[in-house]
């Protein structure tokens, strides 16, 4: 049970859109089958197998939580698979994957008796699937929690606790001008992304670490600063453009991108928006989006995690040496972000609604993986 | 160069000058008949247009009309008058509610005229859109041409304006129409006839911007001098425009300018009327004169050569009665009758040689008689002196 209690210590927020049923205060139940949904697709639980993109990349860390017992200090799981709560007993690869109950897990045999995941769902499909009750758990954009708590639908969030930002690619004309990079970055308003785009989910992101996290966010501007950003650009004598790429199969990247376009028009700038597909690099593409869900509640380590992740993308080395303290975590922070080779946006909270037979929900914890062991099946409402 | 070939090229020049002359008139009649024809269908088009623009104008200003004074749009600006009202609840709203008007533009504007929500632009809410809070009496305005930013770029939009007011706050409703090739396929273009629209969204001309009803126009770089004129002075105006040295290929274009609510050039009509029909019939018709002269030419051939011998026949006839009377022979006679004056000539030919002929008897007569007196005379000398 110790995994449980931890788990549940490092809950910090979770929003029911309705009050939990009176049946969650009684004994827990075992049995029963919880379905979930998922737009992720994860095409291999080979360890060893590579993975297209950092969502899948998440979505295979989460789905790993469920499989595994031990974890490494780099917070990739470890053991033998099946250790874990659950064991695979069906597997279509990038479709669905259905495990069940370890009945010898250490920390006590899961309440219900299998978890079906569907993979590649749309987002649409998903909360649709969930407010019919087709689906007890689905994951749901942050963007849309305002429309399914209207709806109806019992939504949990969790904690801001994954990084969407904006990468300029190395190599690229645009890229190599740390000016035009500073102006692009003044010229992004992330208040108006966090209240019109995501409907108030999330925090403007000024740093790679939220503020519930480092403690230090505070010092990084995230205001818009579209003055300063026309200056710069007109020491150019005209806008340079950026060709900015956004995945063609996520919505809010799209949405992010061209309001970025917008921002950088009314500062002068010219910032064009291209779709690009999933897991592809783009030859065209000056700066490109990445989303980083953090690896630890623990900054230090949240911290070398997207700096490992990072440095090759922006073709910087990284510092060897491990950031420990308050200071030193903010001192490696700013040198990445300084550089605006690396462009924080917003930080996102996970979202799942939830079904109404769904019991004794708690939001997953960062890093922390799915908590769908801790979750038993009530009667559906 | 005979007296009958003189006649014959006569004849033929006056028949060739003839029919040169009905055919140019005829060309230049036909001619000046299209061009009337073509001007007139050409005035009728540039009316239908603006006909068809105020009727768009009045749907479009009752489309918004129809948005701002529904429900939900009230219970919009309802909310937003409130006290730190929550605008970012509505920025998605614009969508639905242009698809459901089947409106190309809608933005819905705070007291401010910050965008709340923007179909077109969907990006760019919390910007202001300035000359919307100012004074205006929008009703009575109805709908009007604009520019207007899009994903895409910027387009022409026939826009209109309409304000919920709640309390002493404004909610704007700013939507309208594209103003583009499916607006140009709408009009209904009698054969030989196109309408093209230039789209002045740019600084300079660019040929980009001119489509008609398939899209952008082909050489469409060539429009830019008249383009820039009538940025220059946005007067309708007509030209006329040659795309290959084939005349056919020729149009004539009547330019339209489509002014914005401040008096600005936004875009230019142009309805243009091709010249293939005008040139085609113009060569029917000088091929037609061709045939026609050539069979009159053969024909013309025929009579002349008839002409020119039944006109110079008789004069022959008294050339030679002329020479044999030359000649001596002064009993010759020519035998041409009729009225005419030819008729005439040879009866007093006639008359003049028969009178010569008793002349010369009685000369002879007379010299006969002479002689015998003179025998007599001498005799009786003879006689009486022996």
């Amino acid at each position: 049970m110790l995994r449980r209690l931890v788990a549940n210590s490092l809950v910090v927020a979770t929003v029911f859109a309705t009050a939990e049923p009176v049946e969650s205060a009684r004994r827990p139940k075992y049995g029963g089958m919880l379905r979930v949904e998922i737009g992720a697709v994860v095409r291999s639980l080979d360890p060893a197998s590579a993975v297209a993109t950092l969502e899948e990349a998440a979505a295979k860390d989460d789905l790993d939580s469920l499989l595994y017992e031990g974890r490494s200090p780099e917070g990739t799981y470890t053991g033998v698979i099946g250790s874990g709560p659950f064991r695979v007993a069906e597997w279509k690869p990038g479709q669905r994957v259905v495990v069940v109950a370890n009945e010898n897990f250490r920390e006590g045999r899961p309440f219900v008796d299998s978890v079906e995941i569907q993979m590649g769902r749309a987002a649409r499909d998903r909360l649709l699937d969930v407010e019919l009750d087709r689906a007890d758990v689905a994951e749901i954009p942050p963007e849309e929690v305002r429309r399914a708590v209207e709806r109806g639908v019992r939504v949990s969030v969790s904690l801001a606790d994954e990084l969407v930002a904006i990468v300029f690619v190395p190599g690229r004309a645009a890229a190599e001008d740390a000016r035009s990079r500073e102006a692009l970055s003044r010229s992004i308003d992330r208040a108006a992304i966090v209240n019109f785009i995501l409907q108030k989910q999330g925090e403007p992101a000024g740093g790679l670490l939220p503020q519930w996290s480092s403690g230090t966010a505070f010092l990084f501007s995230t205001t818009v600063d579209t003055t300063e950003a026309r200056n710069i650009w007109s020491e150019f004598g005209g806008p340079r453009r950026i060709v900015l790429g956004y995945d063609a199969n996520d919505s809010l990247e799209q949405s992010i991108a061209e309001r970025i376009a917008v921002d950088a028009r009314e500062a002068g700038g010219s910032v064009t928006v291209v779709a690009t597909k999933p897991g592809t690099a783009s030859v065209n593409t000056d700066v490109r989006f990445v989303r980083l869900p953090m690896a630890s509640r623990d900054p230090r380590e949240a911290l070398a995690a997207y700096i490992s992740i990072l440095a090759p993308i922006i073709g910087v080395n990284a510092d060897p040496r491990p950031a420990t303290t308050p200071q030193q975590i903010y001192d490696a922070e700013r040198a990445i972000v300084s550089t605006y080779r690396v462009v924080p946006l917003v930080w996102l909270p996970r979202a799942y609604g939830l079904g109404s037979r769904v019991r004794n929900w708690k939001a997953p914890a960062t890093g922390a993986g799915w908590p769908f062991a801790d979750v038993w099946l009530g009667e559906a409402e | 160069m005979t007296f009958r070939t003189k006649l014959f090229v006569v004849f033929m020049l006056a028949l060739l000058l003839s029919v040169a002359i009905v055919a140019v008139g005829v060309v230049a009649v036909t001619r000046r008949a299209f061009q009337d024809s073509n001007r007139t269908h050409s005035e009728a088009l540039v009316a239908q247009f603006e006909r068809e623009f105020e009727r768009h104008k009045q749907d479009i200003a009752h489309r918004v009309q129809g948005i701002a004074d529904a429900e939900a749009t009230v219970r919009m600006a309802i909310d937003l008058s409130r006290p730190k009202a929550d605008v970012s609840v509505y920025v998605n709203d614009a969508r639905g509610v242009s698809e459901s008007h089947q409106l190309d533009f809608l933005d819905f504007a705070g007291d401010d005229g910050s965008i709340i929500s923007s179909n077109e632009l969907p990006a760019r809410f919390g910007y202001k859109i300035d000359w919307l809070a100012q004074p205006q009496d929008w009703s009575a305005l109805g709908a009007f041409l604009r520019k207007v930013d899009t994903q895409d770029g910027p387009a022409l939009g026939l826009m209109s304006v309409s304000v919920v007011r709640v309390g002493d706050k404004n909610l704007y409703v700013f939507g309208g129409e594209r103003l583009g090739k499916d607006f140009l396929a709408s009009l209904v273009l009698p054969s030989g006839m196109r309408a093209l629209l230039y789209m002045n969204l740019d600084a300079s001309f660019q040929p980009s911007n001119l489509v008609d009803e398939s899209g952008p126009v082909t050489d469409g770089e060539r429009f830019a001098e008249f383009i820039e004129q009538a940025s220059k002075q946005p007067n309708e105006r007509v030209f006329h425009m040659a795309w290959t040295p084939d005349a056919t290929s020729g149009e004539s274009f009547h330019l339209l300018p489509l002014r914005g609510r401040q008096g600005e050039l936004l875009g230019a009509l142009l309805v243009g009327s091709s010249d293939r029909e005008v040139v085609m019939l113009e060569r029917r018709i000088i091929w037609l004169a061709a045939g026609v002269a050539a069979m009159g030419l053969l024909l013309g051939l025929l009579l002349s050569w008839w002409g020119a011998a039944r006109v110079t026949r008789p004069v022959g006839k008294l050339a030679e009665g002329a020479r044999e009377v030359s000649e001596g022979n002064w009993g010759a006679r020519v035998d041409v009758r009729g009225p005419n004056e030819i008729g005439q000539l040879a009866k007093a030919f006639n008359r003049m040689t028969e009178q010569l002929s008793e002349q010369r008897e009685r000369l002879v007569q007379a010299e006969r008689v002479a002689a015998w007196r003179e025998l007599a005379r001498r005799l009786a000398h003879e006689l009486k002196n022996p």
